[in-house]
């Protein structure tokens, strides 16, 4: 994958985690919650495949073997790690109606998403002398 | 000295058909070498070679612009030639520095680091975040700069006569600050916002009182160019809601008299996570939407002058939030989401915003908001009765421009460029048809960026400096802690070329500015022998040639000493213990260049004497002995025997 569309990949990436600027509409506080966690484990769920695609694109770049990429190779890993943890977490939640947590959980993987999809970028970045 | 044009393209051609073609038809360089065999022997390619020439100034040339780098966490201000990148000079502001005598006894440096204290104590570092160059009519006009403290919201100016700070001032009411330092058209004020809302009395109040306690501000620094000086009793601050104002701009043009500050957390969020509470960066960034602020200062200010409503709070004038509603001084925008820049156009016509986690620019409308503002629409109010401006109504575009979106800066040709955090990119982007152009890579993790006059009415654009956070594989490693890289970037072509990579190995830089070198007019000695640079006028206790003496008042003693090459006069000085100690010293130097410096052995004292400053140092002799003084500047041959001794009598 070029950087171009490494690059185009990582902004479809934002799109589809639902981050244009729209409102939430007002309803019920129940209703509200749950509607905030299903958003925000949707918005992980969507951002985990292009993180992980982003990723395996930088593998397919060599940034495994490359001296520094791979750094940021497992750094992305160990934020993956992370952000599956906490989304399970957050699917748990909303399981047991918990829908302040699950939302809570299900934003903080998606902020180790983030952070993992930096990282991917990073590393194919180097990788490819971009 | 622009890159286009800065050495005609047939002479870049021809350098660069020499570089390819090849030894035989290569000239050769004093060393020998030739051009094309240097690039080989280095693996240089074309680009490389242009880059190379755009950014050589060779020996005695001067650079055309001049950038102010904050100095992150060295307290200092970073002064560097662009396109050379040379570092010209770092200033010291909130941090002691030595060679220029900073905070080493030096009785006007003392003085100024005193305005600095913090509840009484010495806060002897700074983080450094946004330079402001002083500006007439929305133009840099090289007079002054200021810069701020974020850790312990303090702001500082520094005159650009002489290059020095001449106050300090700690803000009392914020804990932190961001929105600052930065500047109103004809520099009236210097606007500093807070970043995390405290209590403004300084009191202590739990965190489960956040929303009843804890306030954001904005203060306007009133600045008064005679004196050179901010004028604390004519400032006054507006208090904000307990969201985290962010980085701020003040409307020019159509604008003027406006100020916009853009903000996170208004979630309110407080953190906790030791407890199973929300962190902060989930917390503070829940919401789709945050606030940018929208201030009327010119108001506010006829508000202050008439002192309706207006508290006192820890002696500083602050118009409260029921008074700034009442008299329309404050409304809120919605703008996506956890945002970071405010940047107003060069026209003064729309507000930039971006947010971190969005990957667009929100671009506003000022007449959009002013009719709003005079239609009342509003989609409602916070929940400390701000107005909020409804959305629709007063945006003008959003631009897809890519990942973690920070700061935008002009060029005079309709284009803003802005960094991509995320991406490690600089985009840009049409501010006529609202289009993205292109984008270019930088080495890693671009924070702010700097556009030559580039957040100015007339930008020149031509060079940008993108300030990366990380370096990670772009220099000499140095050990686990990497210098941040400047790069700078040629954007008069198309593509952009990325030109240089400059390490700063000294603080975490965020903000610069550049401003075309011509409009700076610095002394280049002292206006006359005996001149303060503290109080930028002639000092009356400066000595002259002649007029040396040591003086014996009780226990004080006055001594009256000249510096030239290469000797003080007295060179001996006799006191006793527990004599309190005066040295007024005066360089009776008027050569460009013929620096001295006072160091006192084992006394912590280091003074920069430049050509025709008159300093003061003042301490108690308070241990016995004999201690040599001497110049600290390689001043000349005899720079060693300039040299005297202070004898302190048990």
């Amino acid at each position: 994958m070029s950087i171009k569309q490494l690059t185009l990949s990582v902004a479809a990436l934002a799109v589809l985690g639902g981050l244009a600027a729209t409102g939430v509409p007002a309803q019920q506080e129940q209703d509200e919650d749950k509607a905030k966690a299903e958003n925000w484990i949707t918005q992980a769920d969507s951002t985990k495949a292009l993180v992980e695609s982003v990723l395996a694109s930088a593998v397919e770049a060599g940034a495994e073997e490359h001296a520094v990429a791979k750094d940021q190779v497992n750094d992305a890993r160990h934020w993956l790690g992370e952000a599956e943890r906490a989304l399970a977490a957050a699917k748990e939640a909303m399981a047991a109606e918990d829908y302040q947590r699950a939302a809570n959980m299900g934003n903080m993987a998606w902020q180790y998403y983030v952070k993992a999809g930096t990282a991917a970028v990073l590393a194919s970045k180097i990788a490819t002398g971009g | 000295m622009k890159p286009k044009g800065m050495i005609s393209g047939v002479v870049v051609f021809a350098v660069v058909a020499l570089a390819i073609a090849g030894p035989q038809s290569c000239a050769r360089g004093p060393a020998g070498t030739s051009v094309g065999d240097l690039a080989r022997e280095r693996g240089l390619s074309e680009a490389d070679i242009t880059a190379a020439l755009k950014t050589y100034v060779p020996t005695g040339q001067m650079d055309e612009y001049v950038m102010f780098s904050s100095g992150g966490h060295s307290g200092q201000v970073f002064v560097i030639g662009v396109p050379s990148m040379r570092l010209l000079k770092s200033i010291a502001v909130f941090t002691p520095e030595p060679w220029q005598g900073y905070g080493y006894g030096a009785g006007g440096t003392m003085e100024t680091l005193e305005g600095g204290l913090v509840n009484g104590k010495e806060v002897l570092w700074g983080d450094t975040h946004h330079p402001a160059i002083s500006e007439t009519d929305g133009d840099y006009d090289g007079e002054f700069l200021f810069i701020d403290d974020k850790a312990n919201a303090r702001v500082a100016v520094i005159s650009l006569k002489d290059f020095e700070t001449k106050q300090m001032l700690t803000n009392p009411l914020m804990g932190s600050d961001h929105g600052a330092t930065f500047v109103t058209p004809n520099t009236e004020y210097v606007i500093q916002s807070s970043q995390y809302a405290v209590p403004l009395d300084g009191s202590y109040a739990d965190i489960s009182e956040y929303q009843e306690r804890y306030r954001g501000a904005v203060t306007f620094w009133k600045f008064d160019r005679g004196a050179g000086r901010i004028d604390p009793a004519r400032s006054f601050t507006l208090e904000l809601p307990p969201y985290w104002q962010d980085l701020a701009d003040a409307g020019k043009g159509p604008s003027m008299g406006w100020a916009f500050l853009g903000s996170f957390n208004s979630e309110m969020a407080t953190g906790g996570v030791e407890s199973g509470n929300v962190p902060f960066e989930a917390g503070a960034s829940a919401n789709d939407m945050d606030y940018l602020h929208v201030i009327n200062w010119q108001a506010a200010e006829r508000i202050y002058q008439s002192g309706a409503g207006v508290q006192q709070i820890q002696g500083m004038s602050v118009i409260p939030l029921d008074v700034s509603i009442r008299e329309g001084l404050l409304y809120l925008v919605p703008e996506p989401k956890s945002p970071h820049g405010a940047d107003v156009t060069p026209d003064g016509r729309f507000i930039v915003t971006a947010g971190k986690l969005d990957q667009h620019a929100s671009i506003f409308s000022f007449e959009k908001i002013q009719n709003a503002i005079a239609s009342e629409t509003f989609s409602s109010r916070d929940v400390f009765g701000v107005p909020i401006l409804d959305f629709d109504a007063v945006l003008e575009a959003q631009v897809l421009l890519g990942l973690g979106p920070l700061h935008t800066q002009f060029d005079g040709r309709g284009h803003a460029y802005t960094s991509l955090f995320i991406e490690s990119a600089v985009v840009k982007w049409s501010i006529e048809d609202w289009t993205v152009k292109e984008k270019i890579g930088v080495h890693y993790n671009i924070g702010h960026l700097a556009a030559a006059e580039g957040d100015t009415r007339s930008p020149d654009g031509n060079y940008l400096v993108a300030l990366n956070k990380w370096s990670i594989d772009r220099f000499q490693p140095v050990g686990p802690l990497h210098p941040q890289n400047f790069q700078l970037i040629d954007v008069t072509v198309e593509p952009m070329q990325l030109l240089y990579d400059m390490p700063i190995g000294v603080g975490e830089p965020h903000y610069a500015q550049i401003i075309k070198a011509d409009k700076l007019d610095p002394w280049l000695v002292y206006p006359e022998v005996g001149f303060s640079p503290h109080n930028m006028a002639a000092d009356p206790n400066s000595v002259a040639s002649g007029e040396e003496r040591i003086e014996r008042s009780g226990n004080t003693v006055d001594v009256h000493m000249t510096a030239i090459r290469s000797h003080f006069n007295p060179e001996h000085i006799k006191v006793r213990l527990g004599d309190r100690v005066r040295i007024h010293v005066t360089s009776l130097e008027s050569a460009r260049d013929a620096t001295h410096g006072f160091a006192i052995d084992k006394y912590n004292i280091n003074v920069s004497l430049e050509p025709g400053e008159s300093e003061v140092v003042e301490f108690v002799a308070d241990r016995a002995g004999v201690y040599p003084f001497y110049c600290s500047e390689f001043c000349s041959a005899l720079h060693l025997e300039m040299v005297g001794y202070l004898f302190v009598e048990p």
